[in-house]
């Protein structure tokens, strides 16, 4: 390990490497904060320009600006509600409302903070254990899978808020709108009404910027709310208490986006769904998430930079891609003549080290980088309205229509737009929806070959430990709303701080 | 205060519903000395990071090389298996300023979906540049070191394998081991490097596979290789011992093409332009890396050759499909 560390430090810190991991990162958070242009079409533009360089540079530049557009989607998602990518969605919901609240500079600065941190505990971990926890990932079948999705599914009762029904009823119209497209199992087109364009699905970063940033802007047009904000210079600051706050959500985000980016295909955002469900259900300001918790800010941003991370992990041990963007860096392998697989961490120490090494690089660069511009950033939220809004418009339906170049992406945002308007005027809560969305065609796949596999012996599949383990996870969570309740009438004098999560667990076991 | 920021945002709205409305153009005729002009789009049905992808950059960067005074851009407009983006590339009927690069779906895709607006003649074929083949890989504990074997032990005992598409080459691979007299139970997976994950963790017994994708584990030991399909051996040094499925005995092969399509109905010192520069740029060191690397079979097949061979290709699959 350490030895293996001594390479990967002569590799990665020579001047040349330095340099292009930081305009890796750099265009990395540039390709963040547009809309709809995410990593892993920014990584697949900049490969013919790497071609030159020699494979450890061109692979770190890469792999920065993958890290680089993590911080940056998260930064147009906290000012104006519009995610730069997918996995960043979740921080709309926490992340603007501090923003509207005149804590754009905290929220900016402690997601950094939260990414920074959650991505060196998983580095660390990355290096310790890639090779064995490639092998646990392997046994990782479709049974296991369908189980963490029905886990996932099941989160959609913590996002209820207090109407359950509601919830659940969103959550059944995300799904319903992920089954429109060509269906995994049998190939037969779904809902396409004759459109070739919706063969491929409604498409989902799409879906999102209408969702957030159109039905956003409409409601506060409609509300009249044009006064700029003003943020005092104190109030651009991170103080104590938010750091205290922010300690066990990146903690307890990091574990579970590491873990679920072990996993070939389950990817960053769901990592970043479940990190906000956990704290929902865990967290002694849960009652306050969704109105501008900072706990809802740094936990999603420290799971998805941790599932980022531990996507490299199938990637460089397996050959297999964790995830979109690193299924694009495995194609950059082949270009340079690099096979990642089960003998690479042998037969290309220098390489991986080097590159692994970089990545820590990356991230403090990306650090030094966001934490001073934070108050920066979040100044632009003086510029008035008048002015702030239409260039809203025009990203986000730019940035849609440069997703796949085509028209059809503006409308399905204008769509949406409007669906996430008439959802805020009504009060729908817009989380159970998304979630429906994203776990909804994972769920369908994991189902459908879960059915292949289990043949003519019914779901007895499904009877693993580790199967078994996560549905128990499930039930814990959908029945958490009735023995929470009792918990708390048991205990009325109980001090807020300090034993609220306690009875979490402690209700856990039961 | 208010009416302000609406009207301005009604504009904005206004201005870019606008700008979509496609202004009603009149073609020129093509001039006798036409090259394509500043950005050409090279458009590819997949998204990035897969063959195809690569394919398409590839091409794309021996045309930059030769620098001819445009830049071949590659543009992904993938979903629903290819269907979105050939769609889509039919509204460039007549645009000589771009290309297209598909495979075999384009010819296997329409087949199992009747609906789709588009075939292979919707688009006018340029050059063929490469052919590909799939090898059969199972786990080195299997039961069975051949494809005949491995039908027969389907007979006996139920044999689950990995596809990862209706419309892609696996599904032609487990079309001809069906064809030769196998049953199995296919999950359906996202692609290769799924199959091979499900493969790895023992939750299918055998997966087709690419030769480039399969090297790696036939390296290490995790898969064995029980035939491949293509006509003639692989010549790497690690493939080079997997017989062919016909050498053991069984009629089966299955062969996929890589080719530049242009739009449909483009004026012909177009396609002329086109096939004459692709070509100059697959004599380049970038495509012969790349033929060696994906470990592809070379093709040139160009204009007519091309499209006949199409026209044999559908014939055969029609069979299939």
């Amino acid at each position: 390990m350490i030895e293996n560390l001594q390479i990967g430090f002569e590799a990665a810190l020579s001047a040349e490497n330095v340099l292009w991991c930081f305009v890796g990162v750099l265009l990395g958070t540039i390709i963040g904060i547009l809309p709809g242009l995410g990593s892993a079409t920014g990584v697949a533009i900049l490969i013919p320009v790497t071609l030159t360089f020699s494979p450890l540079t061109a692979l770190i530049m890469l792999a920065g600006i993958y890290h680089g557009a993590q911080f940056g989607a998260t930064i147009t998602a906290i000012l104006i509600a519009t995610p730069g990518e997918a996995s960043s969605v979740i921080s709309t919901l926490d992340g603007y409302q501090m923003a509207r609240k005149g804590r754009a500079g905290p929220a900016l600065a402690i997601s950094a903070l939260g990414a920074f941190v959650s991505a060196m505990v998983s580095l660390v971990a990355l290096m310790a254990v890639a090779p064995f926890f490639a092998h646990l990932a392997l046994d990782f079948g479709p049974p296991e899978m369908l189980a963490i999705m029905i886990l996932g599914l099941c989160t959609i009762v913590v996002f209820s808020g207090r109407n359950l029904p509601l919830g659940l009823a969103m959550g059944l119209i995300g799904v319903l709108i992920a089954c429109i497209g060509v269906d995994v199992g049998s190939g037969t087109a779904r809902y396409t009404f004759g459109s070739v364009e919706l063969f491929g699905g409604v498409p989902f970063v799409e879906v999102m910027i209408g969702l957030f940033a159109i039905g956003e802007l409409l409601n506060q047009l409609h509300l009249g709310m044009a006064a700029p904000i003003k943020a005092r210079f104190r109030d651009l600051l991170l103080t104590k208490q938010d750091l205290k706050r922010a300690t066990a959500p990146t903690a307890r985000g990091t574990v579970i986006g590491f873990l679920l980016g072990c996993l070939p295909g389950a990817g960053t955002t769901l990592a970043s769904f479940m990190a906000y469900g956990a704290e929902k259900t865990f967290s002694r300001n849960r009652k306050k998430l969704g109105t501008g918790a900072i706990e809802g800010v740094v936990a999603p941003d420290a799971a998805t930079n941790a599932a980022s991370n531990a996507n490299f992990i199938p990637t460089l041990a397996l050959g297999v891609p964790g995830g979109a963007t690193t299924a694009v860096l495995l194609g950059a392998f082949l270009v340079y003549g690099i096979q990642p697989g089960p003998l690479l961490f042998e037969n290309q120490p220098e390489l991986v080290w080097g590159l692994l090494v970089s990545f820590f690089i990356g991230n403090v660069l990306l650090l030094v980088l966001n934490l001073p511009l934070a108050p920066v950033f979040a100044q632009l939220l003086r510029i008035r309205y008048a002015f702030m809004y239409p260039l809203i418009i025009v990203t986000s339906l730019l940035g849609a229509y440069s997703v796949k170049n085509s028209m059809f992406s503006v409308w399905v945002v204008i769509i949406f737009g409007l669906v996430g308007y008439a959802m805020k005027r009504l009060n729908f809560p817009m989380a159970p929806l998304v979630l429906g969305l994203v776990i909804g065609p994972l769920f369908e796949k994991a189902l459908v070959q879960t059915s292949v596999l289990a043949g003519d012996d019914g779901f007895a599949v499904l009877a693993t430990p580790a199967t078994l383990t996560i549905l128990v996870l499930a039930a814990t969570l959908v029945t958490s709303p009735l023995w929470r309740g009792r918990l708390r009438r048991r205990t009325p004098n109980a001090p807020e701080q300090g034993k609220a999560k306690d009875h979490a667990e402690k209700g856990s076991h039961e | 205060m208010k009416s302000p920021l609406r009207t301005s945002c009604c504009l904005a709205l206004v201005a870019v519903l606008l700008s979509s409305c496609s202004v009603l153009s009149v073609k020129p005729p093509v001039p006798p000395d036409w090259t394509p002009r500043g950005s050409v789009p090279v458009m590819v049905a997949m998204a990035p990071g897969g063959g195809s992808d690569r394919s398409a950059r590839v091409i794309a960067q021996t045309l930059n090389e030769l620098d001819l005074g445009f830049d071949a851009n590659v543009e992904n407009k993938d979903g629903g298996s290819g269907a979105v983006g050939w769609a889509t590339f039919m509204s460039e009927e007549g645009n000589g300023n771009t290309l297209l690069i598909a495979e075999t779906a384009l010819n296997t895709l329409p087949l199992v979906y009747e609906d789709v607006p588009f075939t292979y003649k919707s688009f006018t074929p340029l050059v063929m540049f490469a052919k590909d083949s799939r090898m059969v890989v199972a786990r080195k504990d299997a039961p069975y070191n051949t494809c005949p074997e491995l039908v027969e032990a389907s007979a006996d005992h139920r044999v689950i394998a990995g596809s990862s598409g209706r419309t892609g080459a696996d599904a032609l691979v487990t079309g001809e081991l069906e064809k030769a007299g196998g049953t199995f139970d296919i999950v359906p997976y996202g692609s290769t490097g799924e199959v091979l994950t499900g493969l790895l963790g023992g939750q299918i017994e055998v997966a087709p596979a690419s030769a480039a994708s399969a090297k790696p584990y036939l390296e290490s030991g995790d898969f064995k290789a029980l035939c491949t399909l293509s006509e003639d051996r692989y010549e790497d040094p690690v493939l080079a011992d997997v017989p062919t499925a016909i050498e053991q005995g069984m009629d089966a092969t299955v062969v996929m093409w890589r080719g530049v399509f242009g739009a449909g109905d483009i004026a012909d010192v177009q396609r002329r332009y086109w096939i004459d520069k692709i070509e100059e740029g697959m004599r380049s060191q970038t495509y012969r890396d790349y033929l060696e690397a994906d470990m592809l079979i070379p093709a040139n097949l160009s204009g007519e050759e091309f499209a006949s061979y199409l026209d044999d290709y559908d014939a055969r699959m029609r069979e299939v499909f």
